[in-house]
């Protein structure tokens, strides 16, 4: 077992299985020759409140025990980044609002879960994918800065040629 | 997260409105408003106003993401058109995207685009290796756009129709190709038949530079020309070759793969006539590192397969066509001779498949598999399917040479669908019996409910079932199971089941055991069964035979 403490000092007891899946973890805990029942130290400030944190705990217990992915296989990565396509559990999982959905992916992110990550950025990736950049804006409180020369030069570069 | 600095950094909002106000006033009392002026004025305060906006964005919660993890977002995108919209969302998006070179590697010129266009794109994928679709359009503008970046080449897909523009952009690809891992090579056939364009000899073997070449896909309607490829480290090697009027050199392809000993995945379709000019009758090309094989050909059947050999080999699927102008099949399944030569040059070693099927104008499909999760076991699977219920030509042919076969799945989920009449019963009894005549002892005899008929038919009081005794000789047989996962006993032959488990028992080869797996479980077939079997066993209704232990033991 072990014992994680998130950066508002609340507890966690989780089987190291569960803990291993994120890798800052798993790191931390073999650097210090660690086995049972140290706590790591979460207060790294990219997540701070205890409610993404029991999410992402849900979701390693939930997958506890599957292989994590590895590096050394670019192909595998380039693949399972090129589709949108999410599990059953995980798309359940992650519907949530939009609030709790960033904070998920900025634990995954600095809890090193790829996995997590991944889900967490095809999710956002399947809410603008056919959207226009306004719609885009619209979606996530986003103001059109582009100045009208930017806006012009944009619309340039993306134009078809009218003859080949 | 970004640091990257706004104007008025280290001012309110507020503060920056006021301070940008009073400049404007200053700039509006110093000119005389010209014209010139007022248009100055107008694109200074748009460059403002869009400042102003570019720092509001960056308190949205979205662009709280560090720039790595917003740069993740458009890798999950496809299709040109959302990565453009999403780098049009807002200036720090666009920043982010645009460096990440990874994003812009993808590149479509079988659409007619600008050359600003291209060149954006290229500059923008950096070093990285480059994934390019590309037709003969608009060619000679492109080739002078990719010719800095012909190394940086990682995954090229051809689609032209004709090979000459493939010797050409291999001519001009010659040199070093050290990321080219995928080549694809998609050539239609010519549509000016009046003024074709030949093909002519290159000097030097196509793409002849891309040594870490892996993977090789030809899809052509034309001959391959498979003889001007050599590629030393190639992994995965597609062929498809559909040609009306030409004949397929057999004797290229076995060169071919003869030179790339590395394959692991070869997968061979072939629709057109084959031709062994050249070919040697014993000649054996081995594969010696290939794990999956699949070959589909015309007829003549399995002839190209019977020249291959892959000692690694863990699944192979063998597949004929047959003409479609012959109304009925010629060979539904493999002729001895085939059979003898197939299954022991494929099963030598451990092996999870080899599938050999059989498809004949659009009416019939035959197919077998041997499934072999051990070296110890090997599972023949008989699958055969008709779609129009009036064919009435022999289904399944004899299996000579059996003694790979220690269990005999009946593929019945194939077939349920389409209930056959009398005279076709008959008929596929009649071929059941020759195949058991030909069987060695079998451990298990796997039976779907549907069609037990022709399995069961010397045990069935139908009429012309009574002639087929002759024909059946059941073999030794350890076990049977009948399951179903929808069927219940109502719809299956029992007393037939019965005189079968007789028969054996008076043959002095009995079944060890009975196994029922259907959705009502025929508890009184116990008794009926007990004194000729082992034991009969019922499996929770819904389960496949070998799924799970039973549960009720009588």
């Amino acid at each position: 077992m072990v014992l994680l403490v998130t950066s508002d000092n609340k507890n966690f007891v989780v089987d190291r299985e569960v803990a291993d899946r994120s890798v800052f973890v798993k790191n931390t805990l073999e650097a210090r020759g660690l086995s049972i029942a140290t706590p790591p130290m979460l207060n790294g400030g990219c997540f701070e409140l205890t409610s993404p944190f029991l999410q992402v705990l849900e979701y390693c217990q939930h997958h506890r025990g599957e292989p994590l992915p590895t590096t050394d296989d670019a192909n595998a990565d380039e693949n399972r980044k090129r589709t949108t396509d999410i599990g059953e559990w995980d798309r359940k999982f992650i519907t949530v609002d939009h609030e709790m959905l960033f904070e998920i992916i900025l634990a995954a992110n600095y809890l090193d879960i790829k996995p997590l990550l991944d889900v967490g950025c095809k999710t956002i990736g399947n809410m603008v994918k056919g959207k226009s950049p306004e719609e885009v804006r619209k979606l996530f409180d986003i103001v059109n800065d582009f100045t009208p020369e930017e806006e012009a030069q944009i619309k340039k570069e993306n134009e078809w040629a009218e003859d080949p | 997260m970004d640091t990257h600095a706004y104007p008025g950094q280290g001012l309110s909002l507020s503060q920056l409105v006021f301070a940008l106000n009073e400049e404007l006033k200053r700039v509006a009392y110093r000119s005389s408003f010209s014209f010139d002026m007022l248009s100055q004025l107008d694109r200074d305060t748009s460059t403002a106003l869009a400042d102003i906006r570019e720092w509001r964005n960056t308190l949205v919660p979205i662009n709280r993401f560090p720039l790595e993890v917003l740069s993740i977002i458009p890798t999950h995108l496809s299709g040109e058109d959302n990565l453009v919209n999403v780098s049009s969302v807002c200036r720090h998006w666009r920043r982010t995207f645009v460096q990440h070179a990874i994003l812009w590697t993808n590149l479509n010129l079988t659409l007619v685009r600008t050359n600003l266009y291209i060149k954006t794109r290229l500059e923008r994928a950096k070093g990285s290796a480059l994934n390019i679709t590309l037709t003969h359009l608009g060619r000679d503008h492109i080739l002078a756009l990719l010719s800095p970046h012909v190394q940086q080449l990682g995954c090229l897909h051809f689609i032209f129709d004709c090979w000459s523009y493939v010797r050409g952009f291999s001519e001009f690809t010659s040199g070093p190709l050290p990321l080219l891992h995928t080549l694809k090579i998609h050539v239609a056939e010519d549509d000016d038949i009046l003024h074709p364009q030949p093909m002519i000899n290159p000097s030097l073997p196509l793409f002849g530079g891309a040594i870490n070449l892996k993977n090789f896909a030809l899809h052509t309607e034309v001959l391959p020309f498979l003889d001007h490829f050599n590629f030393p480290s190639l992994t995965t090697f597609e062929l498809s070759a559909i040609s009306e009027d030409q004949v397929f050199p057999t004797a290229q392809l076995l060169d071919f793969l003869e030179a790339t000993p590395t394959l692991r995945d070869v997968r061979i379709a072939i629709h057109e006539e084959i031709s062994l000019a050249g070919v040697p009758q014993g000649r054996i090309v081995v594969l010696p590192a290939a794990e999956t094989l699949y070959v589909s050909q015309a007829d003549p059947s399995y002839v190209i397969a019977a020249h291959i050999s892959c000692p690694a080999v863990k699944a192979v699927s063998l597949v004929q066509e047959q003409d479609p102008a012959f109304a009925e099949p010629q060979e539904a399944f493999p002729t001895s001779a085939t059979w003898n030569i197939i299954p022991p040059r494929y099963m030598a070693n451990q092996i999870d498949e080899i599938q050999l099927e059989s498809i004949a104008a659009q009416n019939l499909s035959c197919s077998i598999s041997f499934l072999s999760p051990d070296p110890d076991s090997t599972t023949l699977e008989l699958g055969y399917r008709i779609v129009e219920p009036d064919d009435d030509d022999g289904v399944i042919r004899r299996l000579l040479g059996a003694e790979y076969v220690q269990v005999l799945y009946q593929a019945s989920r194939t077939i349920q669908n389409h209930p056959l009449s009398l005279e076709q019963l008959t008929l596929v009894a009649h071929e059941i019996g020759q195949l058991f005549k030909a069987m060695g002892p079998l451990e298990e005899l796997a039976l779907g409910t549907s069609d037990l008929q022709p399995f069961l038919a010397p045990f069935i009081d139908l009429p012309n079932f009574h002639d087929l005794r002759q024909w059946f000789a059941y073999p030794q047989i350890k076990g049977l199971s009948i399951a179903d996962r929808r069927q219940s006993l109502a719809t299956i032959p029992q007393d037939a089941i019965v005189e079968f488990a007789m028969s054996q028992h008076a043959l002095g080869v009995p079944f060890e055991w009975v196994a029922f797996c259907l959705k009502d479980p025929p508890i009184d077939m116990a008794e009926r069964l007990q004194p000729w079997v082992g034991a009969v066993h019922f499996l929770p209704g819904g389960l496949v035979v070998g799924e799970e232990e039973p549960v009720v033991d009588i």
